[in-house]
């Protein structure tokens, strides 16, 4: 119980969730608690925080060229011996490279523990106001969670979590002011499994330094 | 001799034949330029070639002043060899590297030859593939400095402890090779103490077994005898030039947030702790390595990053599976790699250093091929077939960045137009050159380098003062005067009333500012891009006189 409560709300997410949208943070808090029961229920809350994902995310276009992306691309055709050109033309301006290459690049800025435990420090992205989605005395407990459902057999519900948003993420970007918000169930049940595994004995030691950390990260946010 | 053999030597010459061709390939033009480091080494190693002293006239450093940075010596003495076969060039200053970068991939096979984690035979084939073709170990074996010297000498010791735990009687050279690379990087001198200290701790029953006890003394009484010369330097300021690196200044920014709600005894460590944690996992992460380019373009191809992106499945595979079995010696070896590299790089204030960080990527590329045989072991066919078709396109990818790209783009970051500008002067012997030193990475290196400047010309032009205290005396002054050249900032009270030329880039001198002072420009130097890299004007002291009514002091001589 302890371990749940903790992965759910001691963190900066959930109430910036509920801060923004109520009703996105029932929803979102529903699916994370059905999501660690193992409830098949947790579809029916996770369609619709999909469905803010997609609404609530600025999405910029995979193919727009804009004019500094034509400066580049043409200074980078001059590049190409003659005899490569067409194939330079392929990886710098089919609209399929470029498509290509915004996915990936959503889809490794999506996978970043440090976008969700230290506000991706020490790489903070240009224009895009980072914060502290856990504190980051809960990544080991997190890291615990995702080994332990690999081993899992019954681990479809935990991947669709992560796959399912991850696989939207990629394709619409994450200029969300909440982040990538559709993954906080993934997280949640990571984590909360990661506390079951590690049962530990100084527990309120470690409820001690999470409450410090808590306070450094909320100070951090607000000053 | 088996087919099966035979065939495995085949395969691992076709990979070593790959890693030549990939770190030797135009090594004297891409990277397209000579990068101040590379023109420090290269001309040191010359000078000592020459005169058995560094460019200040030192008798053989135990390290090099390079601007105040007293860089480890081993990879300047290598490049004196290598100076003497080929002479002084660019090709000659990177020879060494590259060579040893060729070096890595053969380190790599027998890394994982002698694994006992997965018995797959093909594994430290593929593991070799996998390092010859990274775009970070091919990036710094053909950067003509230190660093990849430094990672390699690195490797061997790593090797050797790998092989010592399993045969006693190697532990030696373990704990010599580590030790000895300490004088390849930078990072190694910090690296190693806290590496050999914890290698003692985590192997503790393995290290001190009844057998091999005898084997770690001899091997620690080694280490610490070759390590007299760094302890001699640690006396000295010359020892912890980079100790700036450490993010003191970011520590106090946060603390300032919290002070006040929480105490300093607990707040400065919660600060640390974070930033410290920060920076360590960074090493590991996805975007990190997967996706973005070093924070620092002289570091890295454009859209290059450190690993190819597919590389992240099998990272993951590899990582999960090591952990799985931890409890075998190999993986507890490379997570012990893995927990401890990282901790003198989460130290610096530099949010991913591919270059000071390449000690990463060996157990990187361990993990990476362990997560390929755990994927060919689940997934057979499908997964070599993949892995065929996406090495393939990452040859594309690497082509495009390193080979098409770099040259272009980046010339100008990896020191392009000196050898124009070298020959610009040395053409015209009477004409005196003012370089501005405010941007411009110091000059007088590289026209030493290109010119191939007498040693004994550079060295009287600093006088005795450096050389006598050389390992004391660590502030760096990039002006020079020496044959018709003189290397500072533009004293613009004084350049415009003397008969030379002020070079400098597309920022010095502005178009205003030529014309008020009468300047003629007499060359400009362009980057591949067309980007102005060096300019030069002529100054024409009579008429800024005599427009000037002769107001300025400096008009008396005319």
């Amino acid at each position: 119980m302890i371990s749940l409560l903790i992965s759910l709300f001691a963190n900066l997410w959930i109430y910036k969730i509920f801060a923004v949208n109520f009703l996105l943070g029932t929803l979102v808090l529903l699916a994370a608690i059905l999501l660690v029961k193992n409830n098949k229920f947790f579809l029916l809350l996770f369609i619709p925080v999909l469905f803010f994902q997609i609404q609530t995310t600025n999405r910029p276009s995979l193919t727009a060229i804009s004019n500094d992306d034509r400066r580049v691309i043409d200074m980078r055709l001059r590049a190409y011996p003659p005899k490569f050109l067409r194939l330079g033309y392929w990886l710098e301006e089919r609209k399929e490279s470029i498509i290509f290459s915004r996915v990936v690049t959503n889809l490794f800025e999506n996978i970043d523990p440090n976008l969700y435990f230290f506000a991706n420090s020490p790489r903070q992205r240009v224009g895009i106001k980072e914060f502290e989605k856990f504190p980051y005395v809960l990544l080991p407990f997190f890291f615990l969670g995702v080994y332990s459902f690999f081993s899992k057999k019954d681990k479809l519900f935990w991947l669709m979590s992560f796959l399912v948003p991850i696989t939207i993420l990629s394709i619409i970007g994450s200029k969300n002011s909440l982040g990538p918000f559709s993954l906080f169930p993934f997280f949640v049940v990571s984590i909360n499994e990661g506390f079951r595994k590690l049962q530990t004995k100084y527990l309120k030691i470690f409820i001690f330094v999470l409450v410090l950390v808590l306070i450094q990260i909320i100070l951090y946010e607000i000053r | 001799m088996k087919l099966g053999k035979f065939k495995e030597i085949v395969l691992l010459a076709l990979v070593i034949l790959l890693s030549i061709f990939l770190r030797f390939y135009k090594l004297g033009s891409i990277p397209n330029g000579l990068y101040v480091d590379e023109a420090l080494t290269g001309y040191n190693a010359f000078s000592i070639l020459l005169t058995g002293k560094d460019e200040y006239g030192k008798f053989l450093p135990l390290a090099f002043r390079f601007f105040g940075s007293y860089s480890p010596p081993f990879y300047v003495y290598l490049t004196v060899v290598a100076v003497k076969i080929f002479g002084l060039s660019i090709f000659s200053t990177r020879f060494s590297s590259a060579a040893f970068g060729v070096i890595g991939v053969i380190l790599v096979y027998f890394f994982l030859k002698y694994s006992d984690l997965f018995k797959f035979k093909y594994l430290p084939l593929i593991g070799a593939f996998l390092f010859s073709i990274s775009p970070w170990a091919i990036f710094f074996s053909r950067a003509g400095y230190e660093i990849n010297f430094g990672f390699i000498v690195l490797s061997l010791g790593i090797l050797f402890l790998w092989l010592g735990l399993r045969k006693i009687k190697l532990i030696p050279l373990a704990y010599i090779f580590l030790s000895l690379s300490s004088y390849g990087s930078h990072l190694n001198r910090y690296l190693i103490p806290i590496l050999a200290a914890l290698s003692l701790v985590y192997f503790k029953k393995e290290l001190f077994s009844k057998a091999a006890k005898r084997f770690t003394t001899l091997g620690l009484i080694f280490a610490f005898l070759i390590q007299i010369p760094n302890l001699y330097l640690f006396l000295t300021p010359a020892f912890n030039t980079k100790g700036d690196l450490f993010y003191q200044d970011l520590l106090t920014t946060q603390l300032s947030k919290i002070h006040g709600l929480l105490p300093q005894f607990l707040s400065y460590p919660l600060s640390l702790i974070r930033e410290f944690s920060a920076r360590y996992l960074t090493y590991f992460s996805p975007r990190s390595l997967f996706l973005l380019e070093d924070p620092d373009i002289q570091r890295s191809a454009p859209g290059l990053s450190p690993f190819y992106f597919w590389m992240v499945v099998p990272f993951l595979a590899g990582l999960y599976n090591i952990f799985k079995e931890r409890k075998i010696l190999f993986s507890r070896f490379i997570i012990f790699l893995l927990l401890v590299f990282p901790v003198p790089l989460a130290l610096t204030s530099e949010p991913f250093s591919s270059q000071r960080g390449l000690h990463m990527l060996l157990p990187l590329v361990i993990v990476i091929t362990i997560g390929m045989g755990a994927l060919f072991k689940k997934y057979g066919k499908i997964a070599f077939l993949f892995f065929i078709i996406l090495s393939l396109i990452s040859f594309i990818f690497l082509w495009r960045s390193y080979f098409v790209l770099l040259p272009f783009e980046r010339a100008k970051v990896w020191g392009y137009g000196f050898d124009k500008l070298t020959q610009e002067i040395v053409n015209n012997p009477k004409i005196t050159y003012v370089i501005d030193q405010e941007r411009i990475k110091p000059f007088y290196i590289e026209f030493a380098f290109f010119s191939k400047l007498s040693p004994e010309k550079l060295q009287n032009s600093v006088g005795g003062k450096i050389k006598e205290n050389y390992y004391t005396n660590i502030v760096f002054n990039s002006s020079y005067k020496f044959q018709n050249i003189e290397t500072r900032g533009v004293e613009w009270e004084k350049d415009i009333y003397k008969e030379q030329i002020l070079v400098g880039d597309e920022l010095t001198i502005s178009e205003s500012q030529a014309m008020e002072h009468f300047l003629t420009k007499v060359f400009e130097i362009r980057d591949p891009v067309n980007e102005i890299v060096f300019v030069g004007y002529k100054t024409d002291p009579t008429t800024k006189c005599l427009r000037t009514n002769f107001e300025s002091i400096y008009c008396r001589k005319i």
